[in-house]
């Protein structure tokens, strides 16, 4: 198909031009040292105990949002599915009128919800639920709260579009074929709205660890991520060498990431 | 009978937003039989087998299968199979994973299972696509996959919805012959759910025929079709010449074509409505005693090969079908005087 070839042609330039020719700088970037091409900067990275606390803090966000995205989008799905008509309509419009929003405002929101004399901590001490103000902002919770609540329409809307698709006839047919209700959901329900699953989880997982705002924003500087360290690296520190090293580990992980999502959806269709 | 039903349906009624759907159905079917719900679309058939296999309650009356009352028994703890309209085929599953679901879900053995799949696919001729996806199968090997996977783990009752009509003439008439030979050898009591009556006639025992929430009639193919109970079912099995009137005497109903006698006990002055059969008019023969005739208009012919309908208009609700060899219908010209078997009418009182 050549004219399929041709029409492609603007984005691939664009990708060629902005994308791949500045990834590839900044692997260079990486491995340049003043005698030529060197490994030095990696050995840096990985000999030091800060970067591996940056890696595991950075799939640790990453994962726990992920998780608690899955735990809670994964029944708001199956809620959206069943509301009908206009109450549907409002609640898909709820969902989708925060992406319109830019991170950095929504993460100054959680800011002011969490802070100590935030909309939270009222709300808690005057139904007598705490005597002081819980410390939020700045904790791991208040990280949490604020970046899956943010990253939340990612995981629902690709969910909902699998419920959607699913066929009520086969947990019908799966029940008078003697599935209990939790067999039915195991055998039939989690591998068809698999897809949905998967796409969520891909999309959740990407963003969260390339959150840069986010974190920063309720965590602060204390604690550093991969998107972080580069930020810092090539603005404060002036070591670009770190910043593209931290860089390339930052995109590695997240094309493993997509990999592992397209390899598993690949299993899904075989089995 | 009350004692030798294997499945007994007492008083079932169920209502939607206010509309009566079902109507204190009530219905016995003995171990083995294989019996049609026929009706047109919205008589209430598919909810009836949607009650029987656990999927909606109803509002009253019980379902007694087995000699246990399973009214409120949740789908999965009844052993009542289901061969769904559009087969509902598990779409992540290979074709023997299929037939294997029920029995897994139920904690058969597991050693076991994979014989009893084979057999059941050899059974419905399938074998050699145990390790196939379930969707890239054709229609007609998704019903036989769909019928292995409800027969796999020894129902009680077999509830088939309508299994055949997504399928093409011929392969409809095939299937119905290889479903009909496979449930008399098992022995499966079966209720199958249809609108089509030429297949209720084909394959059932029984046949109720519904209308409107009830059960019109319930009897073997041959007495619905030959003696209808209700002008619905008349109208809705088989075809028929039909003609109305006043009865006049005891045995003779006045037409808008003549007089012509009756077999009945409708007093004279009611309003009636005879029903004959195409198949039992003879055409341009005399008027012997023990039968009965009428000339009648015929317009137009359908030619079906051997045999051959002819039709006429006739005014308001009278109509006139008659089936001849086609060899006979040759020779009949318009107006024909037509004759049958007094017995062979069916009377009907009309309100008026």
């Amino acid at each position: 198909m050549r004219s399929a070839g041709w029409l492609s042609l603007p984005a691939g330039l664009y990708c060629l031009a902005f994308f791949a020719v500045p990834l590839a700088l900044l692997l260079f970037e990486s491995v340049s040292g003043p005698q030529g091409l060197t490994g030095a900067y990696y050995a840096d990275f990985f000999g030091s105990a800060f970067a591996w606390g940056v890696l595991f803090r950075t799939l640790w966000l990453a994962l726990t949002t992920t998780l608690f995205c899955l735990l809670i989008a994964y029944p708001a799905a199956f809620a959206l599915t069943w509301t009908r008509g206009w109450v549907q309509s409002l609640l898909v419009g709820l969902l989708l009128l925060p992406l319109s929003l830019s991170v950095i405002v929504k993460a100054f929101g959680w800011t002011v919800l969490l802070r100590g004399n935030g909309l939270i901590n009222v709300t808690l001490q005057a139904l007598h639920l705490t005597d002081a103000p819980l410390r939020l902002l700045f904790t791991p919770a208040g990280l949490l709260i604020g970046i899956v609540n943010i990253f939340l329409p990612f995981m629902v809307l690709p969910i909902f579009a699998s419920v959607g698709q699913l066929d009520g006839r086969l947990t019908d047919a799966a029940a008078t074929l003697g599935g209990r209700p939790f067999y039915v959901f195991r055998r039939v329900i989690v591998p068809l709205t698999w897809p949905g699953v998967l796409a969520g989880m891909t999309l959740v997982f990407s963003l969260s660890i390339a959150a840069y705002v986010i974190p920063t924003l309720l965590m602060g500087d204390a604690f550093q991520t991969l998107p972080t360290t580069v930020a810092t690296s090539f603005l404060y520190l002036q070591d670009p060498h770190r910043g593209a090293v931290a860089g390339v580990v930052l995109l590695v992980l997240a094309v493993l990431a997509v990999l592992a999502s397209s390899a598993l959806g690949r299993r899904t269709e075989l089995s | 009978m009350s004692g030798t039903a294997h499945l007994r349906i007492d008083g079932v009624s169920k209502r939607f937003r206010g509309t009566t759907v079902l109507d204190g159905i009530a219905l016995d079917v003995a171990q083995g039989e294989f019996l049609s719900l026929l009706g047109p679309s919205g008589c209430g058939k598919t909810t009836l087998l949607r009650i029987l296999a656990g999927l909606l309650p109803p509002d009253a009356g019980r379902v007694v299968l087995g000699g246990a009352d399973v009214t409120r028994v949740a789908p999965h703890r009844r052993n009542v199979g289901v061969v769904f309209q559009n087969y509902a085929l598990f779409p992540h599953l290979t074709v023997a994973e299929n037939v294997a679901f029920g029995l897994r879900a139920r904690g058969r053995p597991a050693d076991g299972i994979p014989a009893r799949v084979s057999e059941l696919l050899s059974m419905v001729q399938l074998g050699h696509l145990a390790g196939r996806s379930s969707a890239q199968l054709s229609g007609g090997q998704q019903q036989r996959v769909a019928i292995a996977r409800a027969l796999a783990t020894g129902p009680d009752l077999l509830l088939l919805d309508e299994p055949l009509s997504a399928l093409d003439r011929k392969l409809r008439e095939t299937m119905q012959v290889e479903l009909r030979r496979l449930l008399r050898q098992l022995h499966v009591t079966a209720i199958f759910v249809t609108h089509d009556q030429e297949e209720a006639l084909a394959l059932s025992d029984r046949i109720a025929v519904m209308h409107a929430g009830r059960i019109e009639q319930l009897a073997t193919p041959r007495a619905i079709y030959d003696r209808p109970a209700t002008p619905f079912v008349m109208n809705f099995v088989g075809q028929a010449t039909v003609l109305h009137g006043m009865m006049v005497g005891g045995a003779t109903l006045r037409t808008a074509y003549g007089e012509v006698e009756v077999e009945g006990t409708l007093p004279p002055g009611q309003a009636a409505m005879l029903a004959i059969r195409p198949e039992r008019i003879a055409a341009g023969m005399p008027v012997e005693p023990g039968r009965a005739g009428v000339t009648l208009p015929l317009s137009a012919r359908t030619f079906l090969g051997s045999r051959c309908l002819l039709h006429g208009t006739l005014a308001g609700e009278d109509r006139v079908t008659v089936e001849l060899p086609a060899s006979a219908a040759e020779a009949v010209g318009d107006d024909v005087l037509l004759t049958w078997n007094v017995s062979d009418g069916i009377l009907f009182p009309v309100a008026q």
